[in-house]
């Protein structure tokens, strides 16, 4: 059950952390 | 049509009415864009690049989630479990990098040079005077797209069938009717706006019923016990050979080849929000996706056995689910999901289709040296949505069968050809005119060889192969052969934005 909790839930919320991380890298990048 | 097929709805006067305010809605949003979209061809096409972020998030999005996400992934993880997650994992991602990277340089490079189309901007990138690099590009769209727009008809089709019970081919022709009406008239602004309001049927049908579902067969922990009661492949999300996971994942190569989303990212007014698209489109994306896993594992601890299916066939569980579970009303949002799906991917490749006919065979190849009025401009791309559309119909009536399997066929297709090809386009100056088309014809070969090779088929989906040897045709050419002497100023166009 370990790795379905993980596929279906921390994966999941990892890509939309990923999304917001990189977004918000890329604004401070542009200073 | 067998009556086992039908799960019909046609006597529900709740259900109906849902569906029809949604379908009073997308028509009223195609006469509210007509008179944008008349002003000119940029307007049609692109929507004269004033589209806001949250608009190119959201029509990104689901312009690239057709029926296959509703029907076919929740029928996925029906039949084999949570690795389905792997064929929806791969898109995701790759398109978080498309909306922050990708995009922006398409965007600002499109703009400066004054292209509205994909094969606009790949003449414009390699100096494309004779309209040869045009010609290939547009005789790939052509021979995927048309196959592509007929799938969606069927499937709407295959929506009313079952859902109201209505004959097969009277389902497609009011799908396409109702497609061409808004298209025709209210250009891009018309699909963006009304693929806005189709991601929020497609995430409230998407998110709702599974919640639901869940709660109603006791939790997630009671769930869990059932489906693995009945097979631990239900709760294993690796219970998937490594060939399989791999080409599952490898379905994301395909977004950046599918003009119908990259028209999408030309289309932002400010490339800067592109960032908070990314986030927004994210967000969509995830929770559809995985709404749709969640589906499919409900799906089987109420329906343990497949026979229990109309025509025991896995891509009518969405529908079933829904009519056991949801209040009529709900019930019809679910109905309009399913032709939200089919619609906003429809209505982008019909836009796709016409833009390469119009702007780019007869505007800058056949009247290449003549000043062409936008009045003129708009009105034939009006009457070539019309006209794809009457092909496409033709074609779905004739193949009926044969177009399901258009779809991740085209998807492959575009995806290996137009998708090394614009990535090596954008981002490595040494690209040149001959290694596109290479890449080109490399990518289209491989993709039909490889599916037209049983044993190469069954190893692995035609697009992985396809994609990589574009990539390296592309790669190859275009070491031995030389780059556009701009490319300088292309690059540095790629990072401009004009104010």
């Amino acid at each position: 059950m370990f790795f379905f909790y993980l596929v279906m839930f921390v994966l999941p919320v990892s890509i939309i952390l990923l999304a917001i991380w990189l977004a918000k890298k890329d604004s401070e990048n542009d200073g | 049509m067998d009556d086992t097929d039908i799960i019909s709805v046609a006597n529900d006067p709740w259900s109906i009415g849902a569906f029809v305010a949604y379908l009073v809605m997308v028509i009223g949003i195609g006469i509210y864009a007509s008179r944008f979209s008349s002003q000119g061809i940029s307007e049609y096409f692109i929507g004269g690049r004033k589209m806001n972020r949250f608009v190119v998030a959201l029509s990104a999005v689901v312009s690239g989630r057709s029926a296959w996400l509703l029907l076919g992934v929740t029928g996925m993880a029906y039949a084999q479990g949570p690795s389905a997650v792997w064929a929806v994992l791969g898109y995701i991602v790759v398109e978080v990098f498309l909306f922050l990277y990708y995009a922006r340089k398409l965007r600002n490079f499109t703009e400066n040079r004054n292209c509205i189309t994909i094969p606009d901007f790949f003449a414009e990138r390699f100096g494309d005077k004779d309209g040869r690099l045009r010609i290939a590009i547009v005789t790939i769209f052509l021979i995927f797209m048309i196959g592509y727009i007929s799938a969606q008809f069927v499937a709407g089709g295959k929506a009313f069938a079952s859902g109201f019970g209505m004959e097969m081919n009277t389902g497609i022709l009011v799908t396409a009717i109702i497609v061409v009406a808004y298209t025709i008239v209210g250009g891009f602004l018309a699909v963006s706006l009304s693929d806005m309001l189709q991601a929020i049927f497609m995430i409230l049908a998407l998110v709702l019923l599974p919640v639901i579902a869940i709660i109603e067969l006791g939790g997630l922990t009671s769930l869990l016990q059932q489906l693995a009661l009945m097979d631990m492949m239900y709760v294993d999300p690796f219970a998937i050979s490594v060939g399989a996971a791999i080409g599952f994942v490898g379905i994301g190569l395909g977004s950046p080849g599918n003009p119908h989303i990259l028209s999408r990212y030309m289309s932002i007014d400010d490339p800067m929000q592109l960032r908070y698209a990314a986030v927004v489109g994210t967000v969509w994306n995830v929770l559809m996706a995985w709404g749709a896993v969640f589906i499919g594992l409900a799906g089987r601890a109420v329906f343990p056995e497949a026979g229990m299916l109309p025509a025991a066939d896995t891509e009518n569980l969405f529908p079933m689910l829904a009519q056991q579970y949801l209040h009529p009303v709900l019930f019809g949002i679910v109905l309009a999901s399913i032709f939200a799906a089919i619609m906003s991917t429809a209505d982008s490749q019909l836009l796709v289709a016409a833009s390469s006919v119009v702007r780019d065979v007869y505007e800058k190849i056949i009247k290449k040296d003549e000043q062409i009025s936008q009045k003129k401009l708009v009105f034939l791309s009006r009457s070539v949505v019309f006209l794809l559309v009457v092909i496409s119909l033709l074609f779905g009536f004739v193949a009926e069968e044969l177009v399901f399997w258009l779809v991740l066929f085209a998807w492959a297709g575009l995806g290996a050809s137009i998708g090394p090809t614009s990535i090596l386009a954008l981002y490595w100056k040494r690209t040149t005119r001959a290694g596109i088309f290479a890449g080109l014809i490399t990518g289209t070969l491989v993709t039909i060889l490889w599916y037209y090779t049983p044993y190469l088929s069954n190893l692995m989906y035609e697009l992985i192969p396809g994609f990589i040897a574009a990539w390296l045709a592309t790669w190859l050419v275009s070491l031995y052969t030389t780059p556009p002497a701009d490319s300088e100023t292309s690059f540095r166009q790629m990072r401009e934005i004009q104010r």
